[in-house]
């Protein structure tokens, strides 16, 4: 179970981001992290995967810990050792490479040959299109192609628990589907997924539990069913209102009612 | 250089000799250009400091070969060279056959660490700071190792003992081709393929590909970023020492000047960029392209600028960046370097 404690997370010293965040995702769920444009969704995924410093940010308070192991103060090579990969937003292949070298890449930390073969093979059977393609260069490939690709990519190295940033950015509807069933075929697999997403209705569709994030706090959580029932998630996320589903304009709002604040 | 046997030759026989002689100067160009675009290449540093790195492993060579070490203390006594003490001197009398190689793989070594070493205490900190600061910095290191190569090893001319006496040659027909410059191509031939399987097939060779392309998603496979700048200069520095360890047998005689190996190191640097700075292929073509013009301009060139009214001699160490201007107009990224692949 990867569990994140009451983190905090400051960019360049100054930026608090992320203000006490807590969630689990527990061994063998799907769980969704939504929440608008600068809540902090990926601050969250890179306190986990120890790729804040890139990012000049660091973990301030609060601890990431994977079965009981805390790991916010490993390096990204050893939280991909200890099975939790990232699959940074907006696929970020490597676009020079091969298909082929690209998952090679990502098998990296996997040592043991025949685990890596293992691995192989999956990948080849989730996304059949990366074995017709396996000798083009990566960045050639179509946008969902290059999703599958970066999604076979992080499954390369035999993860525990998978965190998919916005896997559906930028994905034509149909692709948007094709995308959701091979995260529930991946977690059928035994694979835990921390979901974050824009795409509310996707994610909570097949998310156990959700989280909802704002300016950097867990603002409301719940069973992905009931979370999708709710009137406030049901407004700004789903783009539906209340009984009936009845159209509203914002011209109706009045100015100071359209902030809409959680739990006040 | 050799020519008193080239005078016999026809034109067409002196040209394929010169072209010989010049892939041999090339080899070693070709060695400093690829370790350069490596370590551009994976860790994005200029590395300004790679001719400093030549420098190193040729007088390292050479204190092994020779048996004789800088005295580094006390600072009063820079530039004075010790023999080896009695104990080692089972060393001095092996055969030169047995001790130059062994000497070089040294070199080779020590040179490697060298950069590793650079890299960890001076270009560590500086990852994505100004390309300007890296380069400065580089820059500085080149002034700083080969003025204390040259404090450290008295900079006049100093014969390095080579199995290569300047008298072998291959003689193919009425050609011929002198011994060390013959094993310079094939030792550049061999490492470069080493280095392209290397590349191409191992672990290693992947993780640098993708962590030249996008270091952040490199990490998020677990790739760690040192490992590959690590290895990068370690490469780099290795395939500048076995430049070095060619350069002085085949075009220098056996006779180390410091001023030479400073400046012909530098002509590395247009046949990396002619090649395309990220082309490490691009820059072993950029490397023995500028060797063989450079022989031919000498030979062909030369004669006819310097008789010109505003003479131009010595025009052959220039030709390099003549070259070079003239590939970056047609072709701005060098002949080999990629255009950014992007699905349209």
């Amino acid at each position: 179970m990867l569990e994140v404690r009451n983190l905090e997370v400051v960019y360049n010293d100054v930026i608090l981001v992320l203000r006490g965040v807590s969630f689990s995702v527990p061994d063998g769920n799907i769980v969704a992290l939504l929440g608008a444009n600068g809540a902090g969704k990926t601050t969250v995924l890179r306190a986990i995967s120890g790729l804040l410093g890139v990012h000049n940010g660091e973990v301030t308070k609060g601890e990431v810990t994977l079965n009981g192991d805390r790991i916010d103060d490993a390096d990204a090579a050893s939280i991909v050792k200890r099975g939790v990969v990232q699959v940074l937003e907006g696929r970020r292949i490597f676009a020079e490479l091969s298909v082929d070298d690209n998952l090679r890449a990502g098998g990296y930390t996997n040592q043991n040959r025949e685990s890596s073969d293992q691995a192989y093979e999956r990948v080849m059977t989730l996304f059949p299109i990366l074995g017709r393609r396996s000798k083009s260069t990566a960045g050639y490939l179509s946008g969902g192609e290059q999703q599958m690709l970066a999604i076979g990519r992080a499954l390369m190295s035999d993860p525990k628990v998978l965190l998919l940033d916005e896997p559906s950015l930028g994905l034509a509807p149909r692709l948007v589907q094709q995308i959701r069933d091979i995260i529930v075929d991946i977690n059928s697999h035994g694979t835990s997924v921390l979901l974050v997403e824009q795409n509310a209705l996707m994610a909570l569709g097949i998310a156990d539990y959700g989280y909802i994030m704002e300016t950097g706090k867990i603002v409301m959580d719940g069973e992905s069913a009931k979370l999708a029932k709710d009137a406030d998630v049901r407004e700004f996320y789903l783009g539906l209102h209340g009984e009936g589903d009845e159209r509203k304009s914002f011209k109706d709002v009045k100015h100071y009612k359209r902030k809409k604040r959680w739990l006040s | 250089m050799i020519v008193a046997q080239i005078a016999q030759l026809s034109t067409f026989e002196e040209i394929i000799q010169l072209t010989l002689q010049g892939l041999a100067l090339g080899a070693v160009y070709a060695l400093i250009a690829l370790g350069f675009v490596i370590i551009y290449k994976a860790t994005g540093v200029l590395n300004f400091a790679h001719g400093a790195l030549m420098l190193v492993g040729v007088y390292v060579t050479f204190s092994l070969v020779a048996g004789q070490i800088p005295r580094v203390w006390p600072i009063s006594g820079l530039g004075q060279l010790l023999p080896f003490p009695e104990w080692m001197s089972w060393w001095t009398g092996l055969h030169i056959n047995v001790r130059f190689p062994i000497s070089v793989l040294l070199a080779i070594v020590f040179v490697a660490l060298l950069g590793m070493l650079i890299e960890r205490t001076a270009l560590r900190k500086l990852v994505g700071q100004p390309v300007f600061a890296v380069v400065l910095v580089t820059l500085g290191l080149e002034l700083v190792i080969s003025t204390m190569v040259q404090s450290f090893w008295n900079p006049l001319q100093k014969a390095m003992p080579t199995p290569f006496p300047v008298t072998a040659s291959l003689r193919i027909g009425n050609l011929s081709i002198q011994w060390a410059s013959v094993w310079a191509i094939i030792v550049m031939v061999v490492v470069v393929l080493g280095f392209f399987a290397f590349f191409k097939y191992s672990k290693y060779g992947v993780a640098m590909r993708a962590t030249a392309l996008d270091q952040e998603a490199a990490m998020a496979m677990g790739i760690k970023a040192s490992t590959v700048f690590g290895l990068a200069w370690a490469l780099g520095g290795a395939m500048a020492a076995i430049a070095g360890a060619m350069f002085i047998p085949a075009r220098l005689a056996g006779f180390i000047s410091f001023t030479t190996v400073r400046f012909s190191a530098l002509n590395a640097f247009p046949a990396a960029i002619l090649g395309g700075l990220d082309s490490p292929g691009g820059a072993v073509v950029g490397g023995l392209g500028i060797g063989v013009a450079q022989v031919l301009s000498t030979r062909y060139l030369n004669p006819v600028l310097a008789d010109l009214p505003v003479s131009l001699p010595n025009f052959h160490l220039v030709f390099p960046y003549v070259l070079m201007l003239l590939v970056l107009l047609v072709r701005p990224y060098g002949l080999f370097g990629t255009e950014e692949v992007r699905r349209v």
